[in-house]
């Protein structure tokens, strides 16, 4: 009997697909046979404010609500948002990062580097892999795979207790059968990136299996 | 697609529901047969998961004008033996008040439940209040779940203690707990057999004061009922044997509990009573668990409600232990695992293993060093281009202006680059509290409304404003929806008419204000002139001037327009004409909108085409994509 929680915080921009990313893979661990929280603001998420999303695992009851330096994984749909998330890092989170900057819709103001974020991270944890998900998302042509791409992204890094095709098969549930495939193509793309990433930061037995699945 | 097969889902299906999702379905297998509510979060979910299947169960589900006559569409179906429940955020009861109260000394008839989210943390309200006060003002039960399977289950404990009581009970939720998703485990959906029959029984249910003297008594009377049945029902669940400290925790502030519990390894040291009703509280079951520990951690969300009624109840059966409550626990915010750690360390005399400040730092540099992203106004909403000719108008003519705001997408109006907003209260104060400004002081007074507000509580103020010749602009706002919960249908739409809503024209027309316009949102350079106008009217009239400014929600344009198979043509920038001068970027900052190489850009996939840039930019730069 495992006492752990597997955390994991999901940040972007109003708009992005932080909800529907954590309901995919809070589905797909449901299944599992764990326990699972997901939370999230509403309200306003689809204004184009900042959106995050905790999810939780685990085999006993748990708050939904991340606790500080507590994030095995963090999954950031957008650079700025991912820094945003820094509060629930510890130097073992592994961070997913989309390598693209959406300009808050406020006049006159400044905008830092990438550079500079990606630093700001690496004070806290070196584990950081960037995902070109807008690029892959543009030559696929649909921005809305952007999210499928960090999906792909998180079955790479294999922390969570489920398989690419059980994460895999929890999102194709979840749209329309219509998109399976660019999805599935987004999705691969994702996966190989963070996959190579993982083996180069030599993480691959640091982190697996944090919790175990139910009988 | 997933939610709908979900919601429905068959008997022992084990499904992935936000908290609200998971009220409705208990409100499914409770057999309920009339639901409404009036959106507000985080509340909304709820009667929209009960809408979106009420065809394929043959239930009443409808959105009201505002809280009030929701309450009141639940008496009457209460009174006429159905089963009721009725949705609202916090503050929605404030508005439902006056009938909720008086509804305990008549007592109901079918089961009736109110749902009530209050939302610790503020994340989108205006207060923090504590709706189990409620609960105590008008002797209402008040059960609390703590998760979303709760959340289904509950329903069903809170139908069934209402028609044995015949009191009305609130289901109180916080945030982390409507919107919070987890494991639910569905139950069987019963279909009501009931027919709606209205059994006349004028002696109970006209509360005149002879009669409302004697429902007094009836009340207590049901009032001692409950305090037993809860009792004597055991509505409580108790963990742990441990006796050095007893917790006593309800709602949304148990699984931080436990989270604490398990990580700083406590087992053998707590004991949990985990109330379900939090009003009243069983008191002789309290009693025995507080004999059987050494002190008393009381653990809940915002105001001690729990803590001031286990005080007194140690004070009838004479106990004296050490409680804590509001001395460890905060009470301001929703509750995190971080307060519980703390607080039992503390208690237990250990030393925090974790160093918060550590965070608290790294957040507050990281805050400093990035831009804030505030929810922003959406490309293509017709707010935007309604504030940016107001703000036009205003500035040619110099005139100094208080702004009355209400409840809305446009309350972001206070955010650069418009920075409207003086006051902002509640629903349909923007126009209660301009009046009473326009009357009293020499400064020109704009007050600002949306549609949904608009009929919800503006009505009464309006007429008040048109009474008293208060000289002010009112700004109607219509968007067509209730949209910043999620573009619910209200009268304007017709939705339930079938056709053509009640338009806001007619209705201010009807107070016999004289200067009632209504303009196209999206015609900003017409708008500028009408706008001058208006503040020219009031301001040498002394009289009210309403300006309905209408254009679709820009969410709801895109889902209409997808729905008529209609293609957005959206705008761009010419690169030669654009000099790069920063009007849009900074003076319209539409989030289509965007600034690289000293040009603007428009992003063609958030791009609604609207057409309101192309009127504000200065060089004519911003053309329709041919």
């Amino acid at each position: 009997m495992s006492n752990k929680i597997l955390s994991i915080v999901i940040s972007g921009v109003g708009g992005q697909g932080v909800l529907t990313l954590s309901e995919i893979i809070g589905r797909a661990l449901m299944k599992k046979g764990f326990n699972v929280k997901g939370t999230e603001i509403h309200g306003l998420a689809q204004r184009g404010g900042s959106v995050v999303s905790h999810l939780k695992a685990g085999l006993i009851d748990f708050s939904p609500i991340v606790d500080d330096g507590d994030a095995n994984v963090i999954i950031g749909l957008e650079a700025l948002e991912t820094l945003r998330v820094a509060r629930y890092m510890n130097p073992g989170t592994i961070v997913l990062m989309n390598d693209n900057i959406i300009q808050p819709v406020l006049p006159n103001i400044r905008i830092p580097s990438k550079d500079d974020i990606v630093s700001r991270i690496q004070f806290i944890t070196r584990n950081i892999i960037m995902v070109d998900a807008d690029g892959i998302a543009r030559r696929l042509k649909s921005m809305r795979v952007v999210n499928t791409v960090m999906l792909g992204a998180l079955a790479g890094i294999e922390v969570l207790p489920l398989s690419a095709d059980e994460i895999l098969n929890s999102l194709k549930e979840r749209i329309h059968p219509r998109f399976h495939a660019i999805n599935e193509l987004a999705f691969n793309e994702g996966y190989k990136i963070s996959k190579n990433a993982i083996s180069s930061l030599g993480l691959e037995n640091k982190i697996r299996n944090l919790i175990e699945p139910q009988d | 697609m997933v939610m709908r097969e979900e919601i429905l889902g068959s008997s022992g299906m084990k499904v992935y529901l936000l908290g609200n999702e998971a009220i409705a379905r208990g409100a499914l297998e409770a057999s309920v047969d009339v639901a409404s509510g009036y959106p507000g979060t985080p509340s909304t979910e709820v009667l929209e998961t009960l809408i979106e299947v009420s065809d394929s169960v043959g239930i009443r589900a409808t959105w009201a004008v505002n809280e009030k006559v929701a309450y009141e569409n639940g008496i009457a179906a209460s009174l006429s033996g159905l089963r009721a429940l009725v949705t609202m955020k916090h503050v929605g009861l404030n508005v439902a008040a006056d009938s909720f109260v008086s509804s305990a000394y008549t007592g109901v008839v079918g089961g009736f439940v109110i749902v009530v989210a209050d939302d610790s943390s503020m994340h989108s309200s205006q207060n923090e209040q504590d709706t189990r006060f409620y609960g105590q003002l008008a002797r209402i039960p008040v059960i609390e779940p703590s998760n979303a399977q709760e959340c289904k289950d509950f329903v069903k404990i809170a139908f069934d203690i209402s028609e044995k009581t015949e009191l009305p009970v609130i289901l109180r939720t916080t945030t982390r707990v409507s919107h919070s998703r987890g494991v639910v485990v569905l139950g069987e959906i019963k279909k009501s057999e009931r027919k709606p029959l209205f059994n006349r029984n004028p002696n109970r249910f006209q509360l005149l004061p002879s009669i409302a003297k004697k429902n007094r008594i009836l009340l207590l009377e049901r009032f001692n009922k409950l305090r037993d049945l809860i009792e004597a029902e055991k509505l409580i669940k108790e963990l742990g044997d441990g006796s050095k400290i007893g917790i006593i925790t309800a709602g949304a502030a148990y699984p931080n509990v436990i989270e604490a519990v398990e990580k700083l390894d406590l087992w053998s040291d707590v004991k949990i009573l985990k109330l379900m009703f939090t009003y009243p509280l069983p008191a002789r079951i309290i009693a025995d668990f507080i004999r059987s520990v050494d002190k008393v951690l009381i653990v809940e969300e915002l105001d001690p409600v729990i803590e001031n009624n286990v005080k007194s109840i140690m004070i009838d059966h004479r106990i004296m232990k050490e409680v804590h409550g509001k001395d460890l626990i905060p009470e301001f915010y929703e509750l995190t695992p971080r307060h519980l750690i703390i607080a039992l360390s503390r208690l237990i005399g250990m030393k925090v293993s974790k160093d918060y400040s550590f965070y608290d730092n790294t957040n507050y540099e990281i805050e400093k060093f990035l831009p804030p992203r505030p929810p922003a106004f959406c490309a293509g909403c017709p707010h935007r281009s309604t504030l940016y000719a107001l703000k036009r108008a205003l500035s040619i003519m110099r005139v100094k202006y208080i702004y009355s705001n209400d409840i809305g997408c446009y309350s972001l109006s206070i955010n650069p680059p418009f920075g409207f907003g003086d006051v902002l209260y509640s629903m349909g104060a923007g126009v209660g509290v301009g009046q009473g400004l326009a009357v009293l002081q020499d400064q020109f007074v704009v007050a600002a409304v949306g549609d949904s507000t608009f009929y919800h509580a503006a009505i009464p103020a309006l007429i008040n404003a048109a009474y008293n010749n208060s000289p002010l602009l009112v700004l109607v706002m219509d968007n067509g929806v209730t949209a910043m919960t999620g573009q619910q249908y209200h009268p304007g739409t017709g939705v339930l008419l079938g056709g053509q809503g009640i338009p806001i024209e007619n209705i201010v027309k009807s107070l016999g204000i004289e200067y009632v316009t209504v303009i196209n949102s999206f015609d900003v350079k017409n708008n500028v002139n009408i706008m001058r106008d208006a503040i020219k009217y009031v301001l040498e009239k002394k009289k009210p001037a309403v300006i309905i400014s209408r254009g679709l929600c820009a969410l709801e344009e895109i889902n209409v327009s997808k729905l008529q198979g209609r293609i957005i043509k959206p705008y761009t920038v010419d690169n030669i004409k654009c000099t790069g001068c920063r009007v849009c970027t900074d003076y319209f900052t539409c989030p289509a909108i965007g600034f690289s190489n000293n040009k603007a850009f428009i992003d063609p996939l958030l791009c609604t085409g609207c057409g309101s840039c192309a009127q504000i930019c200065p060089y004519r730069a911003i053309v329709e994509v041919k």
